[in-house]
């Protein structure tokens, strides 16, 4: 009798190989909820005591449509520079070996260890009408919305490196030999071989320099000059409304720019994960 | 498409990995080339097929010297074992590719490319499969589907780098014969790289032995086997019983076992017999020296062929014996049996 007990009892309880599930997915998820959800379920719940109507007045001030204009398209260019240049430095770094090499793979991290706002300021020194580069240049950098792409093409420098360079170590030469050997050109292997399999990776990492450019202030706010409806970005909007103490504004924009960035990360993930379910099992 | 190759040596920094290749594969010939890993029989392939140059010498494609062709000059299919499919395009796309990267000019019309592909389809069986991707398919499944892809530019010369290294005994042995038929159908002069011996007899017109990137032996799978050049071919092809011994005044010796040699030579050597070139007897009755007398110990009675095992009784050696099972029956053998076994065929070469 004790025996069939013991039976019933393990049929009932899934086997686990792993040890510690509950633990850990209970840790994760709590600190998730703690340092994510929480403080970004307050930026919902205080805007919704605004209703749609105070929410839509608070958006629609024209000083708040520039800016999110401004945030959008410097954001996206700022990132699709990125891509391709990403792209490209990946590749050098994966598919050359030359002198100096592991020291430019560890210079790529620096935009992440560097504090923004010397990211800024340096910036806006260098590409200022008298600084080294600005001098040289025909036009005008610092204090301009080309300015800001330069602070964000920095700033999101290694998102498209870091994820594109692994994918790229781990495809084989074989399939390039191959496509070699039935008679295509370099040109025609880049395109039709190696993009398609480095393009998820390449996409990821689009989504989250443009999820980090968005949200920007720090680098930014030095390059600027921040004239409204010129050069004032979206987070600067929310810094000046708070520092006005207008709660509801701030978090009225604070909520377009979060759901706009998780859109956009959600959006680009789930086609990518379409393209990919089709041939990786 | 006749390959001619001369003289063709090639190094990886100090290494030497091809010694002066010479191999001459008539138009429409099927040769493997059979060697241990390492023996360089992969860089010859690659070098064939253009992605890898040759230090020295010459290679030849129709007359024609392609030695420093690039890739593409050389029109050669190339079916490699991890079978390099386009994870990223549809088996119907990955046949069609070699066709749809043509120039413009020379780029066949999407109708003519849409139907060589069906008759490639059709030759490798997967109709229904052609618009799925490789990783759907089984191994076996994508290494046909590498083969069309291959054929599909109607290359000069096929080239295949252990095509079925990959797969299963079972999926092996079926493609194996499915390429022999293959090439009796579309006779494309063909080099196929193994390590498999079984391999490369079953399939091949002639079969290339190759070690520590020499040219070993060059023969059909008959002379290869039944006479074998040297010491390593005859190690490498098949199982073999080595007797080491010396030989003096034209004879072998090692224990009571001597038979006369060609050679006058004084030195060591090493006779050797393929377990299948004994016959066993109860009882000694021919002349005593050109036997051995030996123990069963083992007896594998498995199988069409029964593998026995035997202790010799002069000198400490196992010795492999396989019998069919009539003669193992009609012997009615028993383990611990003393036994003479007599060479049919013995080889000895001089030890070095």
């Amino acid at each position: 009798m004790p025996q069939l007990q013991l039976k019933k009892k393990t049929k009932k309880k899934k086997k686990q190989i792993i040890p510690g599930f509950g633990l850990s997915l209970g840790f994760s998820l709590s600190y998730l909820s703690l340092l994510v959800l929480i403080p970004l379920s307050t930026i919902f719940i205080y805007t919704s005591q605004l209703g749609w109507g105070g929410f839509f007045h608070q958006i629609s001030q024209p000083i708040v449509i520039a800016a999110y204009r401004l945030s959008f398209t410097t954001a996206l260019i700022a990132s699709l520079i990125n891509l391709v240049f990403g792209v490209l430095t990946a590749w050098v770094l994966v598919r050359y070996s030359f002198p100096g090499r592991k020291l430019i793979d560890g210079l790529l991290d620096l935009p992440f260890a560097l504090p923004t706002s010397v990211a800024g300021i340096t910036l806006a020194t260098l590409y200022s009408t008298n600084g080294w580069v600005g001098r040289l240049l025909p036009f005008k950098v610092s204090y301009t919305q080309i300015g800001i792409i330069v602070a964000l093409v920095l700033i999101g420098m290694p998102f498209v490196v870091r994820i594109v360079e692994p994918v790229l170590q781990n495809m084989d030469k074989e399939n390039e030999e191959a496509s070699a050997i039935l008679g295509a050109n370099r040109f025609q292997t880049l395109v039709h071989v190696v993009f398609p399999k480095i393009r998820p990776a390449a996409f990821s990492g689009f989504a989250l320099a443009f999820s980090r450019a968005l949200g920007e202030y720090g680098s930014v706010v030095f390059i600027a000059g921040n004239m409204p409806f010129k050069t004032e970005i979206a987070p600067l909007v929310i810094m000046q409304k708070l520092e006005g103490f207008d709660y509801d504004g701030a978090t009225s924009v604070a909520l377009v720019l979060l759901v706009a960035s998780f859109l956009i990360l959600f959006l680009i993930n789930f086609s990518q994960w379409l393209v990919k379910r089709r041939y990786v099992n | 498409m006749s390959i001619e190759l001369k003289n063709i040596s090639k190094s990886y920094g100090p290494y030497q990995v091809l010694k002066n290749i010479n191999l001459t594969i008539q138009s429409g010939e099927l040769v493997t080339l059979l060697g241990p890993s390492g023996s360089g029989k992969t860089s010859l392939l690659r070098i064939l097929a253009g992605l890898e140059f040759a230090d020295e010498g010459t290679l030849l494609i129709h007359g024609k010297d392609l030695t420093d062709a690039p890739i593409k000059k050389r029109k050669a299919g190339f079916v490699f074992q991890h079978y390099a499919l386009f994870n990223t395009m549809t088996i119907r796309e990955n046949i069609a590719y070699g066709l749809r990267v043509r120039p413009r000019k020379f780029r066949p019309s999407k109708k003519t490319i849409q139907d060589r592909v069906n008759q490639l389809l059709h030759l490798i069986r997967l109709e229904p499969y052609s618009n799925r991707y490789p990783s759907q398919l089984s191994g076996g499944q994508r290494q046909r589907v590498a083969l069309a892809r291959a054929l599909a530019i109607e290359p000069h010369i096929l080239l295949l780098d252990e095509p079925f290294g990959a797969l299963d005994a079972k999926v092996r042995k079926e493609l194996r014969q499915w390429l022999r038929q293959l090439h009796q159908q579309v006779k494309m002069t063909s080099l196929l790289v193994t390590h498999d011996q079984e391999e490369a007899f079953e399939v091949s017109d002639r079969v290339v032995i190759i070690n520590k990137g020499k040219v070993e032996q060059i023969g059909t799978p008959t002379e290869v086997y039944e006479n074998p050049a040297n010491a390593f071919v005859y190690d490498f092809i098949g199982n073999v019983n080595q007797v080491r011994g010396k030989i003096n005044d034209g004879l072998f010796v090692n224990g009571n076992f001597r038979i006369p040699v060609d050679t006058l030579d004084r030195s060591d050597g090493i006779a050797y017999i393929r377990p299948d070139q004994f016959t066993i007897k109860a009882a000694n009755n021919g002349p005593s020296d050109c036997t051995l007398s030996a123990t069963v110990t083992h007896i594998h009675p498995v199988g069409s062929v029964i593998k026995l095992e035997l202790e010799r009784q002069d000198e400490t050696q196992s010795i492999e014996v396989e019998v069919t099972k009539r003669e193992f029956d009609e012997l009615s053998l028993t383990k611990n049996q003393h036994v003479f076994l007599e060479p049919r065929q013995v080889k000895v070469f001089a030890a070095d």
